[in-house]
């Protein structure tokens, strides 16, 4: 299997805070990869360093090969790497299908404003293209109904998707998750969930940051737990549970306990 | 056929407006008004440029008055002083504003909002300033006997004559500001405003886009400048002022932030309502100041959107959107 | 040279304390309402004009009341303004908030001429005269606007650090939900505040009078370049505005040396911009990145 995405000792300070220490992890293609740890671990600030958003204090990250370490945001997300936030970050006085069509400018992106303005036809034909890449996406997501309304108003659920949509319009190789599922009741969870199968199933890497441990378990194939910075293991999700080291950090001693008599109760939704 | 319905729904308002506009001087032959008309459609395409930063990317300049005198400057200084043909020197005026937008955009990328409120303010009275006191500006006394625009020996010399080369003008930056306002631009800029962070991962450079923003918006001030000079024929530096400056950013709160039909309806109520409100006597100028205060504490989104709301109820009563027409029409009566 | 030095010094800091006065004037009403008051130009210019247009020439008072009189009547002005406008579009957008003070210079711009016309007034025998210091030749308003900033400030700390009024002014600046759950009565609060504010925009009408007669265009300058000093120290920090007021108000005058004086008000705007463009946090935010390097520096070598 290939490697898609390399974190080389990766480290972030703030002001004396380590935030992020010393960090190696290789997400290989075809996978779900995530990333788990309890608040405060570095986990959001990793995913931050990955995408461009926050310069790391030192290390290396490698997309497809790539060394894409410090620089700007804009050019990793053009290299195929999109991003999702933990608290919703989408366009409020645009509706959901322009939050959508912005996703897509930057690959529709030829030439400034005098171009736009000189060159009708091609301008015309790149907006259509654009508007039928978003119908189709939002047929995707599930929420067509909702496309011509202000994305201010759509209620939290959908604007999570949206905001999910809106990096799938840029056609990425990979999407960074911020804990996709938090604030998500049981059905839109599993909602959630399949949706994000399905982008895998189209051939899309996902590296997610999630807290609901029956996401996790169920969907990744790789996990990485984090605590105060470091990373303290690696490993599918079943070594991963038994992992004493995480169970103590992280999971709980209960942890396993509580999972077989949900499981029993045949409820996979439960169990924080 | 649907498509080609939706698009003449779509450009019939806008036509209807720019009839009303260009009929209004056979109706107000009166060289007074024919002259504020005039200040009105120039106003229009300063605030649709203005539209860009202000309405739409929203961040507050209030530097905008200097833009329009250094258009003016540009272009009166280089056909006075040198005789260059004042349609040549649109293309320095374009350059002009080009520049300005850059200079202005860089300043727009490090400070936050109030902060960049007074970088512009500090512009702005940094330009007027230099044009007060240098020789080369002609210092307090401005600029005079600019020469008027000219086709083949035909002069845009009187009031009637200019309000038609404007009213030109103005019809080529609607078409360009509507161009934008129906792109991806328009979507870019609403972005920055809403939420840069998520822009910048979407794969758009958030500076770029400001920057874009602020160029657009200059080199429209800068063009409504450079008509100004030659209109006007003669420039003083005591025009240019942050007060100009403020008066551009109310004409886009009354009409309503990031609004086409607000930008035209707030440029017309700024240019006319204090000549209607003389007739109130030596207190005019007081009145005007209380209204449009009032009119931003009191509808902060513009009364266009109030209107539009009305005019949406009686649409959906079923009388069709002609009606917008009327209102373009009722706005050029004022 | 000597002489003119010192001559320049002694304006060059008395306009640094008008400035610094300016600063602090708006400071108040920005920390504890959280915008920017644009329209304080005009409350100055109206601060003269209600002193010499009204206190001094159709009431006839003598100089010390009639400056009583005319804070007295601005502090009232300002809580009817506080109740009008501050208070009510505190949670408004930040835009609307700019443009709604800019709109009520522009009202009380107006007001002013419709009173008291558009002509400018000259108090007589006031803060006139010249003393000699070091044989220099000093204006004595310079040192009048000198003495009386020192005391408006002191005074102002004492109201801020020692009385009930000055902590809860404190408080609502910092916290405005956390200062209501501790029964503190922010609106009344915040009204206080633009009423001192207002107040001390009267007193530097008072004392700029002499300097630039009262006229509609007195404060335009002082009142930008207050932004400046503000900018320069560090915004919404008080001690920090009194010393950008007085860095600024040095620095031009003495640029007057250097430069033509066609340059001298364009020094402070430049000034402020490049304070902004690379000290964003103004004086404070130099002064905290050097304090920080020497402890880093400090926690190097103990390691």
């Amino acid at each position: 299997m290939k490697t898609v995405l390399e974190i080389k000792n990766l480290t972030k300070r703030f002001e004396g805070l380590v935030a992020v220490k010393d960090v190696n992890i290789t997400v290989k293609e075809r996978q779900i990869h995530a990333l788990i740890g309890p608040n405060g671990a570095g986990k959001t600030t990793t995913l931050s360093m990955i995408n461009g958003t926050l310069e790391p204090t030192s290390g290396k990250i490698l997309f497809g090969g790539q060394d894409i370490t410090g620089m700007p945001a804009y050019k990793i997300a053009q290299k195929g790497l999109g991003r999702t936030f933990q608290n919703i970050k989408v366009f409020g006085s645009l509706t959901a299908l322009e939050n959508l069509m912005v996703g897509a400018m930057h690959n529709n992106n030829k030439g400034g404003v005098l171009r736009m303005l000189l060159c009708v036809k091609e301008t015309n034909a790149m907006e259509r293209t654009m508007r039928e890449q978003a119908l189709e996406v939002i047929n995707e997501i599930g929420i067509y109904r909702l496309k011509d309304e202000y994305a201010r108003n759509l209620p939290y659920g959908s604007q999570k998707v949206l905001e999910l949509g809106r990096a799938l319009m840029g056609k990425p190789k990979m999407i960074l998750l911020d804990e996709p599922a938090a604030g998500l009741n049981t059905s839109e969870r599993a909602e959630f969930v399949e949706i994000l199968e399905k982008m895998y199933e189209k051939g899309i890497d996902l590296f997610l940051i999630e807290h609901n441990m029956d996401v996790v378990m169920n969907i990744s194939h790789m996990i990485t737990v984090l605590n105060f910075g470091q990373k303290i293991a690696e490993g599918t999700p079943s070594q991963i549970q038994s992992n004493p080291e995480v169970i103590r950090a992280y999971l709980g001693n209960r942890y396993k306990t509580i999972r077989k008599t949900e499981e029993s109760r045949g409820n996979a939704n439960a169990g924080r | 056929m649907k498509n080609y319905e939706s698009l003449v729904k779509k450009i019939f308002p806008v036509f209807a407006m720019l009839l009303a506009i260009s009929l209004f001087p056979v109706f107000l032959k009166n060289n007074y008004y024919l002259t504020i008309g005039c200040q009105a459609m120039l106003y229009c395409i300063v605030a649709l440029g203005l539209n860009f930063i202000v309405g739409m990317s929203g961040m507050m300049t209030l530097g905008t008055g200097a833009v329009y005198g250094l258009g003016a400057y540009t272009s009166a200084l280089l056909s006075t002083k040198l005789g260059v043909n004042p349609w040549l020197a649109l293309i320095p005026v374009l350059v002009m504003g080009w520049l300005i937008g850059k200079g202005l955009g860089f300043p727009s990328l490090r400070v936050q909002f109030v902060y960049f409120s007074l970088v512009t303010i500090a512009f702005n009275e940094i330009v007027r300033n230099l044009l007060t006191n240098l020789e080369f500006t002609g210092s307090g006394t401005g600029v005079r006997n600019i020469p008027p625009y000219s086709i083949f020996g035909f002069e845009f010399n009187t009031q009637l004559r200019s309000y038609y080369l404007i009213f030109a003008f103005l019809v080529v930056f609607i078409i360009i500001a509507l161009r934008i306002a129906k792109s991806k631009w328009r979507r870019a800029f609403i972005a920055v405003k809403d939420n840069p962070e998520a822009l910048e991962v979407s794969g758009i450079n958030v500076s770029s886009v400001k920057i874009t923003a602020f160029t657009l918006s200059s080199i429209f001030g800068c063009v409504a400048g450079a008509l100004y000079a030659h209109f006007n024929r003669y420039i003083t530096p005591s025009t240019f002022t942050t007060d100009l400056s403020i008066s551009f950013v109310v004409m886009l709160i009354i009409g309503g932030l990031g609004n086409f039909w607000g930008c035209i309806l707030g440029a017309y109520v700024v240019a006319f309502l204090p000549q209607l409100l003389r007739s109130a006597g030596t207190s005019y100028k007081l009145i005007y100041a209380v209204l449009m205060m009032l009119a931003v504490i009191l509808f902060p989104n513009g009364i266009m959107s109030d209107i539009r709301r009305s005019v949406g109820k009686l649409i959906n009563n079923g009388k069709g959107f002609s009606k917008g027409g009327g209102i373009g029409e009722n706005r050029t009566g004022n | 040279m000597q002489a003119v030095i010192l001559q320049l010094a002694v304006s060059g800091i008395a306009m640094g304390f008008v400035y610094a006065l300016v600063a602090i004037e708006y400071t108040l009403i920005w920390n504890a309402c959280g915008l920017l008051n644009f329209s304080h130009e005009k409350i100055i210019t109206m601060g003269g004009y209600v002193f010499v247009g009204t206190c001094l020439f159709q009431l006839g008072l003598p100089n010390i009341p009639a400056i009583v009189l005319a804070v007295i009547l601005l502090a009232i002005f300002g809580i009817a303004i506080a109740a009008l406008i501050f208070i009510p579009l505190r949670n408004s957008t930040r835009l609307i908030a700019v443009v709604a003070t800019v709109m009520l210079g522009q009202v009380i711009n107006e007001g002013v001429i419709l009173i008291w016309g558009s002509v400018a007034l000259m108090p007589k025998n006031f803060l006139s005269g010249v003393s000699q210091i070091l044989g220099a030749t000093v204006s004595k308003s310079y040192v009048y606007i000198i003495i009386v900033s020192i005391i408006i400030i002191a005074v102002l700390q004492f109201i801020l650090k020692k009385t009930k009024i000055g902590k809860a002014m404190t408080c609502v600046s910092q916290n405005k939900t956390a200062a209501s759950l501790m029964g503190i009565n922010v609106k009344v609060s915040m009204a206080i505040t633009v009423a001192i504010s207002f107040g001390i925009c009267c007193i530097i009408g008072v004392l700029t009078a002499p300097i630039f007669t009262v006229k509609q265009q007195m404060s335009t300058m002082i009142a930008l370049k207050g932004f400046c000093a503000g900018v320069i120290g560090g915004f919404g920090n008080l001690p920090a505005a009194i010393a950008g007021g007085l860095i600024l108000g040095v620095v031009e005058n003495f640029a007057g040396l250097i430069l033509p004086s066609v340059f001298k008000d364009v020094v402070a705007f430049a000034l402020m911009v490049v304070f902004m463009l690379f000290f964003p946090d103004g004086l404070v935010g130099v002064k905290n990145r050097i304090q920080k390097h020497i402890a880093k520096s400090q926690m190097e070598k103990l390691s």
